[in-house]
């Protein structure tokens, strides 16, 4: 994996990517941004499902779901022209590799929500409807693990090595 | 049998004309027959009506507050930027950065809290609280995207009315981050109190709170369960006007690390 | 058929007009009935435009919020019910053309009209007609241009005269029936070209 970021840094789209200043800062407001969104949709699926806000019908939030999806594309690619233009910043960088992880378990959380079959009943609510426990399992599960991701994206300059 | 230019295999025998035309009839019926409005509708169509616009309870007092502080300070900042920009103050700041930042700023950063914010390595210091600046900011700018997303057509099965709620978590993280930003600020007010870009991030988020709060106040108004319809076009103006403020202020406030 | 609710005033030869006066002078109860005479004709209508079953439940809700706002100002030169489908089917369209559904729906995971007969049991004198013409109609149908299946849909939609339909639809009586007919044919065109029926 070192091996691959030193090749990655010694690429010339790496150096595009660090050459020009304005790629970067774009890129990390576009990367904010990003996170926004799919924060504040995915956040209000699982904020109706908890219960803290129970007057939409799911259906209705559901929709939002496919802006979340948006954002997240979003920041899939600033994320990947980070790592492409400092990829050494990253790749022993503990906080990244937390990041990562938390990333992956939010999606396989999406993943067994569909696949359970949760979703699917979740879908017919009708407001002021209680989700059912393991709904809001799942729903508190994402919570948790979307923000570790942005806590952790938080601690890159500080638990690496400096930036 | 006569079908020419068919590629399918003839597996039954061609609709004569008449059968034709009982087919498309016969399938629009069905699909205006394969759904209902639920009694639900009804009893909110019939319902809405029998209450006119009702006199929606007020913004509570702290929000008006909160937006008429931030409006005043982000008066006296622009007035302060331009300032900046026609060098009137630059000049003199240049050559006393500390007499105009004034010995308050400079007290400011070096209390024990400022102190302890730049110095501790736990991660309830500088860094934690970053953390929770970042999070304010997710939650105050994400309820602001779904309240704006809607305004705009998106996810229509939410009422106007259910949308209500999501504004408590835009204020919530505005709170965090003002908090936060207050603690931030304190840990280097000098260096921020000089950079007009910070300045300027400011007055993006003052605007920004102020048009959202017109939102939350334009909805409170239109009574319970109802569509909006004058106001309609008003606040998908505010709704883009929101977008962008918020993505500027995003953009600021990454900048703002640069410049520094 | 909806629920009745018990303050439903059921003398049904009260006529819509005189039912928009007693509205206007503060009975409450008299708009429900409104509501419920031309509910389903206005969920239809919308249906007609927007293809979404839950998007004409909220227009159908809309429409009534503005006919009640509207309601002073009725002249009582087309019939109530025209009136509130005019406003019903310009909510739509609006509806229709707001910047976000169209940016929803191209990167939305429903299909616009999305028929799936298979759910609908037919009825029994009907199973005749193959299941798979009907597929194939509703696909057509959802590809003809908007201003041919508008019409088309709208006038399948309820019973209406021309007149009517042109003063939903704000276009001249022969437009109507021309884009009707047009439409109609486009179809059984296409419907050939797919082996149903003769070529012409």
């Amino acid at each position: 994996m070192h091996a691959f970021a030193i090749w990655l840094k010694g690429t010339d789209l790496s150096w595009l990517v660090t050459h020009h200043g304005w790629v970067w800062a774009t890129c990390e407001a576009l990367h904010f941004i990003g996170m926004s969104i799919l924060f504040g949709c995915i956040g209000a699926l699982d904020v109706r499902m908890l219960g803290w806000w129970k007057s939409p019908p799911v259906a209705g939030v559901n929709a939002l779901v496919r802006w979340g999806v948006l954002g997240f594309l979003i920041n899939l690619v600033t994320g990947a022209v980070f790592f492409i233009g400092e990829p050494l910043q990253y790749v022993d960088n503990p906080a990244f590799r937390f990041k990562m992880l938390f990333l992956v378990l939010a999606g396989w959380n999406v993943l067994l929500f569909y696949v359970t079959g949760v979703a699917d009943r979740i879908e017919s609510l009708e407001p002021d409807d209680d989700a059912p426990i393991s709904a809001k399992v799942f729903a508190g599960t994402s919570l948790f693990l979307w923000v570790g991701v942005m806590f952790f994206g938080r601690m890159l300059p500080f638990l690496g090595n400096s930036f | 049998m006569g079908i020419r230019g068919s590629s399918q295999p003839q597996m039954r025998e061609p609709e004569s004309e008449p059968a034709i035309e009982r087919a498309i009839d016969e399938t629009i019926r069905r699909y205006f027959m394969r759904h209902e409005p639920s009694p639900r509708v009804y009893a909110r169509a019939i319902s809405t009506a029998q209450q006119p616009s009702a006199a929606g309870r007020d913004g509570s007092t702290l929000r008006s507050w909160i937006v008429a502080a931030a409006s005043a300070t982000a008066a006296l900042l622009l007035v302060n930027i331009a300032l900046h920009f026609f060098g009137v103050v630059a000049a003199r700041a240049a050559s006393d950065i500390d007499g105009r930042t004034g010995p308050f700023l400079l007290w400011l950063s070096s209390t024990g809290l400022a102190r302890w914010i730049n110095e501790s390595e736990t991660v309830f210091g500088y860094s934690g609280i970053l953390f929770l600046h970042t999070l304010g900011l997710a939650m105050a700018v994400g309820a602001s995207v779904v309240v704006d997303l809607r305004m705009l057509g998106a996810a229509s099965r939410i009422s106007v009315a259910a949308l209500l709620p999501v504004f408590r978590f835009m204020w919530i993280g505005f709170i965090l981050n003002a908090l936060s930003g207050a603690m931030l600020f304190a840990a280097d007010a000098p260096r921020k109190a000089a950079n007009p870009l910070f300045e300027f991030k400011l007055v993006l988020i003052a605007v920004g709170i102020a048009v959202m709060a017109m939102m939350e106040r334009s909805l409170l108004k239109s009574g319970s369960g109802a569509a909006l319809v004058g106001s309609e076009r008003r606040l998908t103006n505010l709704a883009i006007t929101s977008l962008v403020i918020w993505t500027a202020a995003i953009a600021a406030g990454r900048l703002v690390a640069y410049t520094l | 058929m909806p629920t009745k609710s018990p303050e439903r005033v059921s003398t049904p030869r009260v006529t819509d007009d005189e039912l928009v006066e007693r509205t206007l002078r503060g009975d409450s109860t008299a708009f429900g009935e409104l509501v419920f005479r031309h509910g389903q004709a206005v969920y239809r209508a919308a249906l007609a435009a927007l293809g979404s079953a839950t998007d004409a439940e909220d227009v159908m809700q809309e429409a009534f919020l503005l006919a009640f706002r509207k309601l002073p100002h009725f002249r009582h030169d087309a019939s109530f019910k025209t009136w509130l489908l005019t406003i019903t089917w310009r909510r739509a369209l609006r509806w229709r053309h707001s910047p976000a559904r169209r940016l929803g729906r191209l990167v939305s995971l429903e299909t616009w009209f999305s028929g799936d007969l298979a759910e609908h049991r037919p009825t029994p004198e009907q199973s005749a007609v193959s299941e798979e013409i009907h597929r194939d109609v509703l696909r057509l149908i959802r590809s003809l241009p908007s201003r041919l299946r508008d019409p088309l849909l709208l006038s399948a939609s309820g019973r209406y005269n021309y007149e009517e339909l042109s003063d939903i639809l704000d276009i001249p009586t022969g437009t109507v029936k021309w884009r009707v007919s047009e439409a109609r044919r486009l179809l059984r065109a296409k419907l050939a070209r797919l082996g149903h029926g003769r070529s012409s």
